[in-house]
């Protein structure tokens, strides 16, 4: 059956997690006394905080037989931050981490050289979003590629290209507009400090509110109707990052032999995590009480209901895979 | 409604509407000048003074809807051709579908030219051109050579948190070391007001006047019609100019040549209009 992972900042969720259906972990490290964060996660409480809080995690879920599988994925690391980030991995292979989850080609490419104890996972970061993007990160020893959001027919292309991979989708959580590991508005700063720059820095620039004008540059199709409709589409759709949901398409995930589905998002609050947990456990059941998907993506919709007191339309992820005109 | 030629972005330096501005302006540097389009017709009635650029780039870098076809492919190589240059062919970052296109103009290209560069912006096209196209010159595009392009940066006060925004991939000797035993031949950035010079023992193109921040799988037209020169400007407080929202991605504007004219680049791509 295809399996669920989702994030913990510390132990005592472990046990919780586990109880409610989880069958992987991830997380983050802190970066303590530097400026920059080391995976994409500015806020210290969306990570862990420290190697004594990480050995209870891999404790508590490898007691539970869950793995752990910890986070660095910036998009690009220079060469000091490959030494910050490679001191932290020595350790974390010492305490016995499953796996690491990794975007940068030369963070991947020191794994390699060096050896790691861990197994790799590609990031959704890495933004390898066709078959032949992973074919390249395979020569780094990937064992399990984590999509970026993409359409099922393109899943579909991937796990036939790549039978002996393991595919991760992202299947329910925070959704970026923009392609994450494309993305160079800054994810780095962490901490405030009034003298160094303005807390907005701190903020994600797809949470901005910017003041909007529309320009023409020589477009006869500008008129107000064209220019009110492009408008809707972008503050509704294009720019604010937002919640979103594929679990309707668990059923075909499941059908095509994904191996896992993720519950996004190392700032989700306990009890968002519980519901999530218990959402996506119930969801990953039902693929095996139903035969086909038109039933199957009812019950979730009324499951999705149930479980988060609103309709799943205004989360749900549209995008299909698209084909070349 | 605005338009773009209108608005003013850094020191009220407004867009060079003409490729003629560009090149008159950029003579004092002495580096390559390439012009970039994604269409044939750019090409027609002299509208781009092909005869006064070094080199042609052809092709896309974000939207595989707009990837050229073979038959754009072969007009652009005929004019690039009757001017006498070169031709780059520039492919985007995509699906399988994409990849599929791509690899297919790139085969077109190899045919008629086997040793022509070629700018991947996806690792899948990059696998491509090193496993089946080793007598073309691999080129990363400026969506590979990641570097830290947020514009707010610029209002940052302190020096020091402002100079670890001036890092890009090309400081990750694991990263530059890999990627020239695959086979790479050059790599593509973009003209960071923040960036320092860099000299990764490769040759560097530095992409001109638009800075490619974010790119997304949504576009802001309807129905992927044709892409109309509607843009939409981003203005906030931290933002010294405004940031431009074209189709599926998002720019700044640097109209400084103050880096290219540093010696760490032998080029200069000139957008002819705004990247697709």
């Amino acid at each position: 059956m295809i399996k669920t992972a989702i994030s913990v900042s510390d132990a005592r969720e472990v046990k919780a997690l586990a109880e409610l259906g989880a069958d992987e972990f991830y997380c983050g490290m802190n970066h303590p006394g530097h400026v920059f964060a080391l995976n994409r996660r500015e806020m210290p409480h969306g990570n862990v905080d420290g190697m004594d809080e990480m050995r209870a995690i891999i404790e508590s879920a490898h007691e539970l037989g869950r793995p752990v599988h910890v986070t660095f994925n910036k998009t690009f690391y220079t060469g000091a931050e490959l030494d910050h980030a490679v001191e932290l991995i020595g350790p974390l292979e010492e305490l016995g981490v499953d796996s690491l989850i990794v975007s940068d080609v030369g963070l991947l490419e020191t794994l390699r050289s060096r050896g790691t104890a861990a197994r790799i996972h590609l990031s959704s970061v890495a933004a390898a979003m066709n078959s032949r993007a992973i074919a390249f990160h395979r020569r780094f020893g990937v064992a399990r590629a984590i999509l970026p959001r993409m359409g099922l027919d393109d899943v579909r292309r991937i796990r036939r290209e790549h039978p002996d991979i393991e595919l991760e989708v992202l299947a329910l959580g925070w959704f970026c507009p923009n392609l994450d590991g494309i993305c160079s508005f800054q994810h780095d700063l962490i901490g405030f400090d009034d003298e160094a720059y303005d807390r907005e820095m701190l903020n994600n620039a797809c949470l901005l509110e910017y003041d909007i004008e529309m320009v023409n540059d020589g477009d006869a199709r500008a008129d107000a109707t064209y220019a009110a409709g492009i408008e809707e589409r972008y503050s509704n759709v294009l720019v604010r990052m937002s919640a979103a949901c594929e679990a309707c398409h668990v059923f075909d995930l499941a059908d095509m032999g994904v191996d896992v589905v993720k519950i996004v998002g190392r700032l989700l609050n306990p009890a968002q995590k519980t519901g999530c947990m218990k959402f996506m456990r119930t969801v990953v059941d039902m693929t095996a009480e139903h035969k086909s998907k038109p039933a199957f993506a009812r019950a979730v919709k009324a499951l999705f209901k149930e479980s988060f007191g609103f309709d799943c339309g205004a989360n749900c992820f549209l995008t299909r895979g698209r084909k070349r005109k | 409604m605005t338009r773009l030629d209108e608005v003013d972005f850094h020191e009220k330096d407004r867009l060079p509407k003409k490729a003629r501005a560009f090149l008159d302006e950029a003579a004092v540097v002495e580096v390559e000048k390439a012009v970039m389009t994604g269409l044939a017709a750019d090409l027609e009635d002299g509208k781009i003074p092909l005869a006064d650029f070094d080199r042609l780039y052809f092709g896309v870098e974000f939207c595989e809807e707009r990837l050229p076809s073979n038959a754009e492919l072969e007009e652009a190589l005929a004019a690039a051709g009757a001017a006498g240059k070169p031709l780059t062919l520039v492919t985007p970052l995509a699906l399988d579908p994409g990849i599929d296109a791509a690899a297919e103009l790139i085969a077109a290209l190899h045919s008629r030219e086997p040793g022509a560069e070629v700018v991947a912006n996806d690792y899948g096209v990059l696998h491509i051109l090193l496993k089946d196209f080793p007598s073309m010159k691999a080129t990363l595009g400026r969506v590979l050579a990641r570097q830290k392009k947020d514009p707010r940066i610029q209002s940052i006060p302190d020096e020091k948190v402002k100079a670890y925004f001036s890092a890009s991939v090309l400081d990750s000797p694991p990263f530059v070391d890999f990627i020239k035993r695959a086979g790479a031949a050059r790599v593509e950035i973009d003209n960071l007001p923040h960036a320092a010079p860099v000299s990764p023992g490769l040759p560097v193109s530095l992409h001109f006047p638009y800075i490619f921040i974010t790119t997304s799988r949504h576009c802001v037209g309807k129905k992927c019609a044709p892409c109309g020169d509607v843009h939409f400007l981003l203005r906030h407080s931290l933002l010294s100019a405004p940031i431009i929202f074209h189709r599926r991605s998002q720019f700044s504007v640097n109209t400084s040549l103050a880096l290219a004219a540093t010696g760490a680049f032998d080029r200069i791509v000139y957008h002819y209009r705004m990247p697709t």
